[in-house]
């Protein structure tokens, strides 16, 4: 069961869960034992406790959990998220948020979306008091150990979370460079972190919030364009002192898809592709629709067989009327790792081939041709 | 055990199997919260009649004569009735906490009842249950294998577990007339029986297969019933240093307790007199309203109480499980009101009664079948 080791377990936790100790509560360990007597003292490394120990209403449609995980959690480094599991009505779902930190605590930050089942539950069910479970911290958009001399951030909506612990986090550190915050968002009134990125603004001369909102009421309206990357950029010394060449700041993009793919086109033409990051919240999306037989797809230990095609074997094992161990659906939290005995599949993230004996996450894999699945 | 069956003809049987397909869906569609929280106070109760069983059995020790010899005959006389409680209600206590893990948490779990909770811990890919046969193995032999081919002869290696005649028309030979020997013993080493049954240990004797190839599983069932044994018969007992053999007996008994509770329970699903069995040329081709037909026939509950339902896992309702195996069996009780509707509509028999009964023409069946048949042509009507 275990993904991750943490280095900065306690004492007893490590006794606890130690070979001899697990043996004497044999088969499922002794974690379970510890977490009826008190949730807390959960073993679990991938599934760790944690009270909402504050909520604030950061708009009318988001809000913020302050959260108290247990000893199990390992840190993070500001721009990394986790699963966050919730359960509602008996079912238990998992959706990635971004970790921030706050006040001592770890923060999320939620924004109800139109039909977002786990998103407006969190907005509107969750009180001060319940206890949720996160995933060890993953992702590797975080910014680089060694601070490089300027920063360029865009974020559009809720992508604003990784961005702002990564922002607080170089403020906080005492970081001299200049950071530019490019933001997109509908109107003011549904800005996350308006007011905290205002104050940071006036409290940090390095720091300059450049706000691009769609009803045009900022200075900046519209999509992503040259003019907007001109804008952030003269508010930063881009020419390099020694040489006079065009130097651009390190960029770290979060939202949608369009906005990434703008940031990223600009950045390679100005040929600095290489300080260009980004984070997508939704898988690439697939060749979804496209229903032509690719080949037989068969689920061993269910004992049934189905003409595959070309959707993710999530999808088919679901649509078989199987119910294999499913989370994030996006191909990060490995809750449908599944073995694959047999054929070969595409990691619809990557592209990469996988063929023959191997396990491979279901929610990501394209059947090509005939497959067998440990399932 | 007879095998001419109350006639259906085909028209009938897709309208029986519509309304119970319909009875299982309303359940399906119904399942949430409610289920969650029963499987998840039941792991609850499980877990602190553990530690609570298992703290019972040590705290005997401190009032065993011999520990107290050195303070005073008296007292050490005195403390004998404490003792017996102790040691009694821990070795009573684990044995029943093994019986709530092995029946109705984990093979109701293993069944993938509770799959669509999403939680590992309630997962039958990651449930492991306190019994020598890995949980993954029994997935394959039970809920295939039996579940599947419930009640066919030569298909449903569950007819006499490979070691008894429990249907006349298994062919007798004289090592049958041992049946009622080989019954107690697998009653009293069942746990062992159902780890040995997973790896089709009798298909070495039948020739079917060699050793080679039962190896491979039989290593891990022989792993999980180290981990098991291990950890009752070795690991707890020597934490009790000197007084290893107290604490041992203690879990001998607890295992011996849930052996022959789980024996008695499943022998009763579908053993009792009335109870059908089907050859497999009849369920070539079946179809679904056929195939719940045979389990219903193939099955019998038995009557009893709340806390007797959830102690047997909800074998009790044997006919609802093995038409619903997928359903949270703590909802096979009301499900069984609508069942019986049904099976009265169709004049179809629904075979109940209370455990004494049933488990009487179980065993009469089990000295009746280790003798030859009478009449060797025709198989006798038990």
């Amino acid at each position: 069961m275990k993904l991750s080791t943490n280095p900065s377990r306690s004492t007893w936790r490590r006794i606890a869960d130690s070979r001899l100790i697990n043996a004497l509560a044999a088969p499922n360990g002794m974690g379970r034992y510890l977490e009826v007597l008190n949730p807390m003292w959960s073993l679990d490394q991938n599934r760790i406790p944690a009270y909402i120990t504050a909520i604030h209403q950061e708009t009318d449609e988001s809000v913020t959990l302050m959260l108290a995980p247990n000893g199990e959690w390992p840190g993070f480094r500001p721009g990394q998220f986790c699963q966050v599991y919730i359960e509602i009505d008996g079912r238990l779902h998992s959706r990635s948020y971004s970790l921030n930190r706050r006040a001592g605590r770890i923060a999320i930050t939620v924004k109800a979306q139109a039909d977002g089942l786990v998103s407006t539950h969190i907005n509107r069910q969750l009180k001060v008091g319940d206890l949720i479970r996160l995933s060890p911290p993953m992702g590797e958009f975080v910014l680089p150990p060694q601070l490089p001399g300027a920063l360029l951030m865009v974020a559009a909506g809720s992508g604003i979370t990784p961005i702002m612990a990564m922002l607080e986090a170089a403020l906080k550190q005492g970081y001299k460079g200049g950071i530019t915050l490019l933001y997109y968002n509908r109107d003011e009134t549904n800005t996350l972190f308006h007011s905290r990125l205002q104050a940071l603004a006036s409290t940090h001369a390095n720091f300059s919030l450049l706000p691009v909102f769609s009803d045009g009421t900022g200075e900046l309206s519209g999509h992503f364009s040259q003019r907007h990357l001109l804008a952030a950029l003269s508010f930063q010394n881009t020419l390099s002192d020694h040489t006079g060449a065009l130097s651009l700041p390190e960029c770290f993009v979060c939202g949608p898809e369009a906005l990434i793919q703008a940031v990223s086109e600009e950045y390679r033409l100005l040929g600095h592709g290489e300080k260009f990051h980004a984070e997508r919240f939704k898988a690439v999306s697939s060749v979804s629709g496209n229903t032509e037989v690719v080949g037989t797809l068969a689920f061993k230990h269910s004992h049934c067989e189905v003409s595959s095609d070309s959707r993710n074997l999530l999808e088919q094992a679901e649509a078989a009327g199987l119910q294999p161990q499913a989370g994030c659906r996006m191909g990060i939290c490995h809750s449908c790792s599944c073995l694959k005995t047999e054929g070969s599949v595409r990691n619809m993230n990557s592209g990469e081939i996988s063929h023959g004996e191997e396990y491979i996450r279901l929610c990501i894999s394209q059947p090509l041709g005939d497959v067998s699945l440990a399932l | 055990m007879n095998t001419n069956t109350t006639a259906m003809n085909p028209a009938q049987l897709d309208a029986f199997g519509a309304e119970i397909e319909a009875v299982k869906q309303r359940a399906l569609a119904d399942r949430g919260e409610r289920d969650a929280r029963y499987i998840k106070k039941l792991l609850k109760i499980h877990h602190l009649l553990t530690i609570g069983a298992r703290l019972s059995i040590f705290a005997s020790l401190l009032f065993l004569p011999a520990s107290l010899f050195g303070f005073s005959i008296a007292l050490s006389i005195a403390s004998w009735p404490l003792f017996w409680l102790l040691f009694s209600a821990g070795s009573i206590g684990l044995g029943i906490a093994k019986i709530l893990d092995n029946m109705e948490i984990g093979h109701n779990i293993i069944h993938g009842q509770y799959d669509w909770m999403g939680d590992p811990r309630f997962h039958s890919r990651h449930y492991d249950w306190d019994t020598n046969c890995p949980g993954d193995q029994w997935a394959h032999s039970h809920n295939y294998e039996h579940h599947t081919y419930t009640n066919i002869l030569d298909k449903d290696r569950d007819i006499g577990y490979g070691i008894l005649r429990m249907d006349p028309a298994q062919k007798w030979h004289p090592a049958y007339l041992a049946n009622p020997i080989f019954a107690t013993l697998l009653m009293l080493f069942f746990d062992m029986g159902v780890a040995l049954h997973g790896v089709e240990i009798d298909s070495l004797r039948s020739g079917r297969k060699t050793f080679k190839d039962v190896w491979p599983e039989l290593k891990l069932s022989l792993r999980k019933t180290a981990q098991i044994w291990g950890k009752d018969f070795i690991l707890y007992p020597l934490l009790a240093g000197p007084l290893f053999p107290v604490v041992l007996a203690a879990n001998v008994s607890a295992s011996v307790i849930r052996n022959i509770w789980s024996f008695s329970i499943i022998f009763c699903g579908h053993f009792p007199d009335g109870v059908h069995s089907f050859t497999e040329a009849s369920c070539e081709n079946e179809s679904r309203g056929r195939w719940y037909y045979r389990q219903l026939l193939g099955s019998a509950n038995l009557t009893g109480g709340k806390l007797f339902h959830v102690m047997s896992g909800n074998l009790s309702h044997q006919i609802e499980h093995h038409l619903f195996p997928d359903v949270p069996a703590h909802r096979y009780a009301e499900m069984s009101v609508e069942v019986r509707q049904i099976c009265e509509k169709y004049g179809l028999p629904y075979n109940t009664g209370p455990l004494y009964s049933q488990y009487a023409t179980v065993w009469v069946k089990i000295f009746k079948l280790a003798l030859p048949p009478r009449n060797p042509t025709a198989p006798q009507a038990a």
